[in-house]
Parts: structure tokens; sequence; C-alpha cells
């Protein structure tokens, strides 16, 4: 070259690199100029580099003890998600990145290309299982999934989902040993940079093996993503998302804007790679982006970053470097690249769950994932993240193991039922299942729900979209809040129906706590399912006017306060006691203890099912239309409140205490009608009625105040009726309309006028010698 | 297009202006040493992450910083790992004295602290932390003690002497005779009193005298107008340098992930090694080392391993292994003791399968079992090997710290090690060793290693000089006496001979305990 020409066509560059400076720290000030990286010919690297590898150039400053001690970068930095990590891969893409397994000596390489294609991050190792050289090695390989295979090493091979395999003959031969082991991680939803598009043309530009084709088209199938993709070493121009970063001011300027390769505050370089979690919406199977923090269940982070428009974005949660998860793993990361711990961050923007008492978030006893039970894929989680939200959620979503194109909705690791008209799939509830199945949660709820099977009579709460009545469904979410369920209130968080038919509980104009029959009242009150037999309106069953004269004590304490009844109670019970719905109707394994049903956490409890007709906890026969002989356990449900002997031991010296009582007559008359008649066949022929004799339908009482008589068909007010309601099978005589049932509150005689059993009763006496109520009016 | 030729033409103008030209180097009459014959040996990656620099102590003892994990790790020329101490602080720089003293410098303090070869604190040289910006490399120089330390970022060499007390410093920013940018690696020459420092920015090795006088460079750009054309700046990212026996003057690139050779006047030799993460390949090499048997160690950061090199005739005694392991459970408690106890090995830079079959043992027993997999979920293959406890147990202390060592056989012949600690309760336990368990103890804390009775007592325990406790003896006979009947006691624990005994009882004898002050003392009472 010709120096005068050289000398004159520098000074004109005078003026050309005045325009173009180099940004700081990248600059002068530290000691740094275009030849630190540059050489004009025989360069090794991409675009006339120094160094075979962009990373590695980048890492000879980079490095601890370096020029740039302190950014310093290393290898082992790199991300594994979920094992360790705090760095962003520089050697990694659509197609993986691989690494030599300890005690690889091949001199022999390995590089993956292709997109992958599959919907799950999965692990392939390479193995090589005769040495040899390009051609005439040969390897096997294997996958997390448990899929394999095997070849003879060579370029360009096709390995699966898309995914390609190279291998490089190296300087010694034989090239590949055998016993060597390459592993490849792969991640899903990712794609290389386009170079049509003009945001991600500079981008895909940089990316490291490329392969020119001529004309300006490249081959892209061994492409990775490098520094230099993310990163313009030359210039701070470009917005970082960093809301510390100092301003631009012109070519020299910039120090600490990260050296963005394009802008990065808002349409981050993130969802160019990451294209397929840009949404807007969860229902789109990726935590949202892009929008700003909603009203309701949500606060403004105090730690995170939100973008310049105060949306969320990647950056909120996500640091593409010196990202630790809040020091998990000991200080090295765990790879997922958070801005805090993974148990921590979600709960900065998302105030909807009780992260102080819920069960689900307790660190000692709260929800572990297990693993998929019922067709889910995700894989257990460690017990450091017991309590966190992502023991049901996963912020990126998750393939839906029966539509593997999709993702479980509400990015959820497992299906539940979202669709309330039953059109999802019938594997609902396996989310809460996959944990109360017995295994790990202490109860098998999922049994209970499974127990009998459903048809004229109820055995489990129909959870099952198959099971629903047409226009009516329930699922677990129904009776309890997931979020905000506690070890001391289960049904904390959701809302119920109260006594006055208001509606109670969260997210109603009345936001407490709800009482259990509240709950039960949203569905079993007034919008009782009527199209099935013997159903009525328990809101009004257990009103507590004084209209209602015979209930179980539910809502308020009984009309019962005899001595008698009192010493029939067990477990605790008193005349002055009220009871839960779920006293009667609970599971089987609530039968073993007598009384009402005492929490504990190992019990199976919960009106989720029983193996008894109508989620009873013991047997009740409801048969009482046909012949039998007797046998305690027909009224097994019963005798767990109402001691046994109590009511049918022969004479009050046996042991008998009840108001059904002919003393020097028939005694006990309980025993009488059920034992030694052998006649009627259960509880119910009498007390038909058993929630409230509001509904009887079938009995005319009588009752005789002051010397007046009156009559009803209806219970009276204030006259205690003692649940007496007679059955369908249970007839009038003596031309009165209804089997009738009288009291004379003056002398607490009472009597029956019924055919029953072919047996006919006018006027029969009874009353019981002692314990009788202290008033039969109320 | 338009940039590149705005670069080449740049790089034209910093040519003519000189600007961003680091000085020339011009090479002297080559000394006649021979490029090394060089065998690549192994990778040795132990537990690294970014292996930095590094210092050879006596016996070809290896000490490696690893900044990113706080630690120095020293490997002995066997290769067996003694130790990784963890610092408060980040290490970058290390060094070693004569008398087996440690340097190390500090990257986030700026400090240089000295050590004993246990690791106590000595001192720190100057005011301690922010004594320097940024302290990349330590040398000291063998026969006054004066300490070398660079400091990269304020571009110069601060001189200490050997008691910590700054004595000079030279350099300083710019690319002249003695000038640095950005200095990195340093080594001293003893024998010829001549100190080489990497200067890294100015694409050079410098050489002075220990005095801090220019002498002359190695490699840096030729100052003819095609220095920058092809690859013939022989130096582009220099980081550590090292003078191996034969004179050659070795310096790791990071840029080109290779060694470079040349003789002490500068004449390009070889290289050594190349870039890659095969075998041999090196990555970010910060440093390297030549130990006594010719070895060339290469602290390889971003491969996160040591790559060893064999020059010209060199030995190897390198015949161990280390491993990495882990028990569980980590805590056994004699009185309830389990019934196996699992470890899980890990072999850095070793498949699994190069184990020898039946060679694995912990403490000299053998496993029940064995299986290969990744117990840890760290995606590193271990060995999980299970073993009867109650064998285990009876290899340890009664209670306190204990260790397992595993050792196995390796199919290249080498010597598989690897330690954990346990620690192991018992209710059964001797705290003042002195044979009795703490249970029976009627005397804890028994001064070390008397020898006591069945109950644990010493003589000076049974018969204290001063009195029994809570009085004095009424006379010395009161005291004779005792001792003679405890002696008895101690005799027959540890059945002692009569002869034995006999020594016992005379020195009590002897002695002025129970014996009434001086008469001098009584002299001033009223009698």
């Amino acid at each position: 070259m010709n120096p005068l020409r050289c000398s004159l066509a520098a000074l004109l560059a005078v003026f050309w690199m005045s325009s173009w400076a180099l940004d700081p720290p990248h600059d002068i000030s530290n000691s740094i100029n275009c030849i630190n990286c540059h050489t004009p010919h025989g360069a090794p690297g991409g675009s006339i580099t120094r160094e075979a590898g962009n990373p590695n150039l980048c890492m000879t400053c980079h490095t601890p003890g370096g020029l740039a001690d302190n950014r310093p970068f290393n290898d082992a930095d790199q991300a594994v998600p979920g094992v360790t990590g705090f760095s962003h891969r520089w050697d990694s893409g659509p197609s993986g990145h691989v690494e030599r397994q300890p005690g690889n000596t091949s001199s022999g390489s390995l590089r993956s290309g292709g997109v992958f294609s599959g919907r799950i991050e999965n692990r392939f190792t390479i193995t090589i299982t005769a040495s040899g050289d390009l051609g005439s090695a040969s390897y096997s390989w294997s996958d997390s999934a448990g899929n394999g295979g095997s070849g003879v090493a060579g370029s360009d091979l096709t390995l699966a989902d898309g995914l390609r395999l190279d291998f490089v003959d190296g300087g010694s031969s034989p090239s590949f040993i055998a016993g060597d082991s390459w592993i490849l991680d792969v991640r899903t939803d990712l794609r290389l940079p386009d170079f049509g598009d003009p945001f991600e043309r500079p981008m895909a530009q940089r990316l490291a093996g490329l392969v020119g084709l001529g004309g300006g088209v490249f081959d892209t199938t061994y492409a990775k993503v490098v520094c230099s993709v993310c990163h313009d070493q030359h210039s701070q121009e470009n917005q970082p998302f960093d809301p510390s970063a100092p301003a631009f001011l012109g070519d020299g300027s910039g120090n600490g804007r990260h050296f963005q390769r394009r802008d990065n505050n808002f349409n981050q370089m993130c969802v160019v790679c990451h294209a397929a979690r840009n949404v807007g919406s969860s229902d789109l199977g990726s935590h949202p982006v892009g929008i700003p923090i909603p009203g309701g269940d949500f606060q403004q982070p105090t730690t995170l970053d939100l973008d310049a428009n105060g949306e969320v974005a990647c950056m909120t949660c996500h640091a593409p470097h010196y990202a630790d998860s809040g020091a998990a793993n000991g200080g090295a990361g765990d790879g997922y690249l958070l801005n805090q711990g993974i148990g921590d961050l979600c709960l900065s923007c998302h105030t909807l769950g009780d992260s102080v008492s819920g069960s689900h978030f307790d660190a000692a006893a709260g929800a572990l994932w297990p693993g998929g039970q019922y067709g889910s894929s995700f894989p257990p989680h460690t017990a450091e993240k017991r309590g966190f939200c992502v023991n049901c959620h996963w912020p990126h979503g998750w393939a839906d193991d029966d539509q593997p194109s999709g993702d479980y909705p509400r990015l959820w690791l497992e299906q539940y039922d979202v669709a309330a008209d039953g059109s999802d799939p019938d594997d609902a509830e396996d989310l809460c299942y996959t944990c109360h199945d017995g295994t790990p949660a202490q109860t098998n709820i999922r049994a209970d729900s499974q127990k009998g099977t459903n048809g004229a009579e109820i055995f489990h709460h129909p959870v099952m979209d198959s099971e629903q009545t047409p226009g009516r469904s329930v699922e677990c979410t129904e009776c309890h809040n997931p979020h905000r369920a506690r070890a001391d209130n289960r049904l904390a968080g959701v809302d119920g129906v109260d006594l006055a038919g208001n509606p109670v509980g969260a997210g109603t104009a009345n936001p407490r706590d709800v009482v259990q029959e509240e709950l039960c009242f949203k569905c079993h009150g007034d919008s009782f399912n009527s199209a099935r037999s013997l159903t009525s309106n328990k809101r009004l069953d257990f009103n507590t006017s004084d209209a209602n004269s015979g209930y179980h004590p539910v809502t308020q304490p009984g009309r019962g306060q005899s001595a008698n009844l009192a010493a029939q109670l067990r477990g605790g019970l008193t005349t002055a006691s009220t009871l839960a719905c779920t006293d009667c109707h609970n599971s089987d394994a609530t039968a073993a203890t007598p009384g009402p049903v005492v929490d504990s956490a190992a019990l199976t409890q919960g009106p989720h099912g029983s193996t008894q007709a109508t989620i009873l906890r013991a047997n009740f026969d409801k048969d009482y239309l046909g012949e039998g002989a007797w046998n305690n356990n027909r009224a097994a449900l019963c005798f767990l409140c109402h001691d046994q002997a109590g009511v049918l031991g022969r004479r009050i010296d046996d042991g008998a205490s009840t108001n059904f009582y002919q003393d020097g007559g028939r005694d006990n008359l309980h025993e009488y009608h059920l034992i030694s008649l052998d006649s009627t066949h259960s509880c119910l022929s009498c007390h038909f009625d058993i929630h409230s004799n509001r509904t009887a339908s079938n009995t005319q009482y009588r009752w005789i105040t002051g010397g007046v008589a009156s009559t009803s068909t209806t219970p009276p007010a204030n006259v205690k009726t003692h649940l007496v309601s007679f059955a369908p099978d249970v007839q009038a005589i003596n031309g009165l309309p209804l089997p009738r049932w009288q009291i004379n509150t003056d002398t607490g005689v009472r009597s029956c006028t019924v055919l029953c059993h072919g047996g006919e009763m006018v006027d029969e006496p009874y009353q019981p010698p002692s314990g009788d109520e202290p008033s039969h009016t109320f | 297009m338009r940039r590149s030729s705005a670069i080449l033409l740049a790089v034209l103008l910093s040519l003519v202006t000189g600007r961003a030209f680091a000085s020339a180097c011009e090479a002297g009459p080559a000394t006649g040493v021979e490029p090394p014959a060089v065998t690549h040996l192994r990778a040795y990656p132990w537990t690294f992450r970014a292996p930095t620099r590094m210092a050879l102590a006596a016996g070809s003892r290896l000490l490696v910083s690893d900044p990113q994990r706080q630690r120095i790790v020293t490997r002995e020329a066997s290769g067996r790992i003694i130790d990784s101490h963890l610092l408060a602080g980040t290490p970058v720089s290390i060094a070693v004295d004569g008398g087996g003293r440690i340097y190390v410098g500090e990257s986030d303090s700026g400090r240089v602290g000295v050590f004993s070869q246990n690791w106590e604190f000595l001192y720190d040289l100057g005011i301690g932390a922010g004594e320097f910006q940024l302290p990349g490399a330590i040398a000291v120089e063998p026969v006054d003690g004066r300490i070398y330390v660079v400091d990269s970022k304020s571009h110069e060499v601060r001189v200490f002497r050997a008691d910590g007390s700054p004595d000079f410093s030279f350099g300083g920013a710019g690319d002249g005779d003695g000038l640095f940018r950005f200095p990195a690696g340093i080594f001293v020459d003893a024998p010829l009193a001549e100190l080489y420092v990497v200067d890294q920015l100015n694409y050079r090795v410098q050489v002075f005298d220990l005095q801090g006088t220019y002498l002359r460079c190695i490699g840096g750009t030729n100052a003819s107008p095609g220095s920058f054309f092809g690859r013939s700046r022989p130096l582009n990212q220099p980081q550590g340098v090292w003078l191996d026996r034969a004179g050659r003057v070795l310096v790791s690139d990071a840029a080109d992930g290779q060694v470079k050779v040349f003789d002490r006047n500068g004449n390009a030799l070889a290289t050594i090694g190349e870039f890659g993460t095969r075998p041999g390949g090196l990555r970010i090499p910060m440093d390297l080392a030549v130990d006594a048997h010719n070895r060339l160690f290469v602290a390889a950061a971003n491969n996160a391993r040591l790559e060893v090199f064999g020059l010209d005739d060199y030995q190897d005694p390198e015949a161990i292994a280390p491993g990495v392991l882990d028990v569980d459970p980590a805590v056994l408690d004699r009185d309830a003791l389990v019934d196996s106890l699992r470890v899980a090995l890990e072999l850095p830079g070793y498949r699994l399968d190069a184990i020898v079959p039946g060679t694995l043992q912990v403490n000299g027993i053998p496993p029940l079992s064995l299986l290969a997999g990744d117990a840890d979920r760290d995606l590193i293959p271990d060995l999980v090997a299970q073993f009867d406890a109650a064998a285990l147990a009876q290899t340890l202390p009664p209670s306190g710290a204990g260790q397992l060592n595993a050792t196995a056989l390796l199919s290249n012949g080498f010597q598989l090690e690897a330690r954990a600690s346990v620690l192991i309760l018992s209710s059964n336990s001797d705290h003042d060793a002195d044979g009795v368990d703490d249970v029976l103890d009627f005397c804890p804390d028994t001064v070390g290693g008397a020898l006591t009775d069945a109950d644990g007592c010493s003589l000076a325990q049974l018969c204290p000089c001063d009195g029994p406790a809570g009085g004095a003896w009424p006379n010395h006979g009161h005291y004779v006496v005792c001792t003679v009947r405890a002696v008895a006691r101690i005799g027959a624990h540890n059945e002692l001979t009569r002869a034995q005994l006999r020594t016992l009882v005379p020195s009590a004898a002897g002695s002025a305990c129970g014996k009434p002050k001086r008469q001098a003392q009584r002299r001033g009472r009223q009698r």
C-alpha cells in the first residue's frame, strides 16, 4: 500500500472515527481501543475479532482478576434452570447447549443444531459406544423421557424432536473414545432472531455459527446465541431496562447502560428468542408481560422494577446476569435467573393468597408437588420449595398431557376443571388429587370422592363433570379456597349464603369467614336440587324462628331440653350444643369415634364421599317400607350421638333414657316398635323429616294448651314436637285426614293416632315417668 | 460495510498517530535455549470454578486461587488436595515465600493479607483494605523477602519490605519503557535478580531489576506499519508469566488460549496448548507455574481446571485423584445408630467407570452396595455407596468430629481419595480424656493425661495439695495418708506395678502439701 495514500486515507478517517466512537467503559479510559479486539487480517473469529468464540473474547477481560474484574463472567455461571447458575447462557439457543461429561477425554467434539420442537425441556445423553473417528465411531443416546437411539458418528445427523447432531474430529485419533459422553440440554419455547425483522436483524447477524450462503442469506442450523447478540460492545446508545441507568448524552457517554444491542426498555430483546412467552394473558400459557399491575388481589412491587410504562416485563422477574434467585443454592443460583427467591417473587405482586396462615403456604407442612400422578409430566419439586406458589403453578405454563400443543389453564401443573358446563375432559380435580389422594397429603380425599356409585342415591359429592346435574356444578373450589384455607379453618376464603338468605363470605358485601352451614346453604339452600326426591331447602329447615319447632341443632341449640335427651347424648354433646352439617354428612372414616367429629389432620373427613348413601358417617336405613329384623346397624348414624342403650333400653332401669316411654305399659316404645314388634324398620318411620319437621307432609299436629286444642298439618310454633313427622307409609285412621301426633302441653301426655303396619293406634298415650322436658313450649 | 472500512481506517490512523500503539520490543540475540518437548499429561478439574492465579510452595505444592468460590486450594505434587481454605474476601492473587508464609491479594477489599503456613493471619500489607485498587499478582523475592505486588488498576508495581511496610513503587500508566497498562502476572528470577511483569494492554512482558529499573521487554508490537496485519503481535492478552529452569519465559495468553514460550531475550520459541475444551485445550489461561518435576500447570479459568503438561524430561509423581464425598446421615448418634450410612462420591475429571470394581472402601470397610446415578441432582454423575453403619462407627472416635476417608483404585493406576466429616454423638463420652466415661466420671476435667482411679479421679483431684474440698489439711500427715489411699485406688484401676506405685507416694511425702506456712510468716503471730 502506498504510505502516502495510507496517510491521506487515515486523515480522512479522523472524521469517521469521531462519528463512531467507542462508548465507555470500552474506551480509552480503560486503555481499550479497536486493536484490543480486532485484527484486520487472519482473524479467527467473526467480525474480524481476535478469537474464535465471541464469549471467549469478552471473557479475556471479563474474568475474575481481569481488566473487568468488576463484571466477571465464567462459564460455570451459566444457568442450568432448576439446578444452578446465575447468568443467561452464552453458548446455547433453540438447539440447546452441549457439554462434556466428567472424564470425557475425546479430542473430537460435538455440536447441536436445529430447533427443539418438544414442549418439555429435555436432557439428552450421547455416549460413544465404539471408539473411532467420523464415520467409524458409534454412539447411543438417551433422554430424560426414556427415549433412545444409536448411530454412527457423522456430520449433521438427525437426533430427535427437530434437533441435529454434528460430530467433529479432533487432533488425535481416535477422536471419539468409547465410554465418553456429552449431554445436550434443550429448553422449550425458543426460536432464533429473524433476519427479516428490522428489530431482530442486528441480533440475528451476531449469532455464532452462522454459515453464509451468499446474497445475505445465512444457514442458522447450528447458530447459537452469544454475548454480542444482546450486547453491542461498541455503543451505549440503546436504552436499557435498568431504571437507574444514566442517560445517553452522545458518543463517548453512557457508562452503565449495559451496552444493549437493541432498545430493551419495552418490547425487550428477550421476547425475540422467547417469543412464545410474549403474551398478554395467562390464558395463552405463560405469565403475561406488557400489562400493568391490575387492581384487586395485586399490589405494586416494591423491590421489582416495572418498565417505564409501569408494566410487567420479563426483567421485572428475571435478570440475564448476576441473578441468583435470592442467593438460592448457596449463592450459586438455581438457574431461573430470578430477581428474588422463587418463593417470594410471586408474592411481590400477587396478594390473593394467605401466605402467612394458609395451609398450602406453610413452610413445614405446606404443599410440595410430588410429581405428576394423573398424567402431568411436571417433575417433583425439591424440598426447599415447600409452601411456594410453584407447587401448583408454573409461571410459564406446562404442557397439557392431554393436549400437548397447549398448556394447562391458569399456569397450573396439572389439569383442573375450569369449564362450568362440564366440557373439560374428566380428569378434573387432578390438580388437587395429586396431593390429596393419601400421599403426600395425609388423608385420601380422592378415594372418598369416588366412593359408591351416584345414582338414585348420592354416595359422594359429584365433582366429576360427568356426574354433574345439568345446570348445576360443584368443584373442589366451591367449598375450598386453596389460597386461603387454613388448618384452623379449611373453609376460609369461600362464600356462602347466610340464614337470612344473603350472600356472605369472600367477594360478597359481607366478607367475613363463613360458618360451615352457610357454605352448604349455597347449593342446598334456596337453590336446592328440587329435581331429586326427598330434598328440601336446608336454609329454611334450619331457620331460627319460633315456627321451627323440631330440628337437629345446627344453627341454634335444639328445642329438646329434657334430661332424658341429655342422658342419651354422646361425645360431649349436651342439649345446649349445636352440630355441623358434617357431624352427620361425613366420610365413613369418621364413624370410629362417637359424638360430633373431632378435627384432626390425620382423619379423613369432610362431606366428600362415604360408603354410606347420602354421604353419611354411618349406616342409616331409609328403608321404611319393607320388613326385616331389626339390628342396631340400621341406625348406626343416629347411635353415634344418641346412645343406643338410652334409645333402645327396655326399661329405665335397663338404661333406657327416652321420652318415648309408657311406664307400666310397653315401657320404652322405641324398643317396643323397633325390636319387640319386629315391625317398623327405620327411625324415619316417625322421624321422617330428619333435618327439621318444617317439611312434615304426612302429620297432623294437635296440641292442647290451657285446655284448648288446636290442630295443624305443620308443626306448631312454640310447641316442642321432638322431630316427630310420619313417613308416607303411615296412614291416618279414625277419619282424620293425616296420622296424628298430639301433645298436651299442660300435662305432658303425648299420643299417636295412626294406622301403621296394620296396627291401629287410637290416642295411644305415652309419657316418660321422669326426665321429661321442663316445659313443652318455648 | 462502512463500519469495516471505518475500523480499518481507524486502525491506520492509530498507526500513523502512534495512538494506542504499545511500544516495540526488540528481541535480543537468541540465548540458544531449545523449545521444550511438551507432553500433555492431564486435565485436573477438582471442584474449581475459575482457577485464577497460582503459587508454588516447597515440595511442589501448588496453591491456586478460585475467586468465585473465595478459596485458595492447595494440592500436593501427587495430586492430593490438602486444603481448600475459605476466605472472607475474594482472593485473586497468591504467593508463597521461602518460609512458607502465604500472601493473598483480594479484589473486593483491595488488601493483601499475609498468613502463616497454617492460615493464621499475621498482618496486612500497608493499611490493609484499600491499600491497592486491584492486587492482581504477587511475587516474593527470596533473598531479602521483599514483596512485589502488581496493582493492575493503578498500573504500577508496589514493593513492600518483609515486615509489610511500603518500600518503593515503580510503573505508572502509559506505554513507554517502565510504564504499564493493566499489569497482570509477575515472576521473580532470583538467580539473575530480574523481575518479569506482564504488561497486559501493552501486549508485552517487561523485565526489570529488583529495584524497578527497566531492562528490556518481550513481545510488544513491532514498530513497522506491517505489524498489525496478520497475527504477528506475539502476545494478545498476556496474563501469567513464569521462567522455567531452562531459562525459558512462558507467558499465558488468555485471548489465544495458549502458553507462549520465549527465551529471555524475547525470541519466540513455541506455543503450548490450544483454545478449546478438549484435552490440552485452554480457555482464559490466567496463570501458570512449573514445578520441580518440570510439570507445567496452567490455570484455565473458563475450563474450570488446571491443565498439566510435562516439559522436556519431566517426572510425573501424580498418583492421587481427589474426589468429593458427601455422607448421609452426617450426624451419627451412637445411642440410636441407623442401619446403614450412604456416601455419594463424585470424581471430577474421571468417568465413574474408572473406579476399579471392588477397590472402593471407606475407613477400610467395603460397601454393601453401589449405585451410579445423580443422587444430589446436581447433574454431575455420582456413585452412591451404602455401608454398614455399625462397622463404620467402630472406625470412628467415640464422640465428636470424625473423618470418613474413601479410597479406591482407578483404572489409570491412581488412588482415589475423598474425605468427609461426620459428627458422632454419644452419651458415652469422655470429655477429659482420662479413660473414664463422663457418665461414670466423678472428677470431670482431669488435667491432661493424669492417671486416675476407676472414678476418673487423679491423685491431684483426690488429694488436692491445698486441702480437701472446703478445708485445709490438718497436717502434712493427713495429706500423705490421703495420697497412700489414692495411689492404691489408682494403681488398682491402672494395674500399676508396686514399683510404679512406690514412686508416687514419696513425691507426696516430700512435698509441702499440708505443712504449715513458712516459719518467717509465723514469726509475726502471737502465740
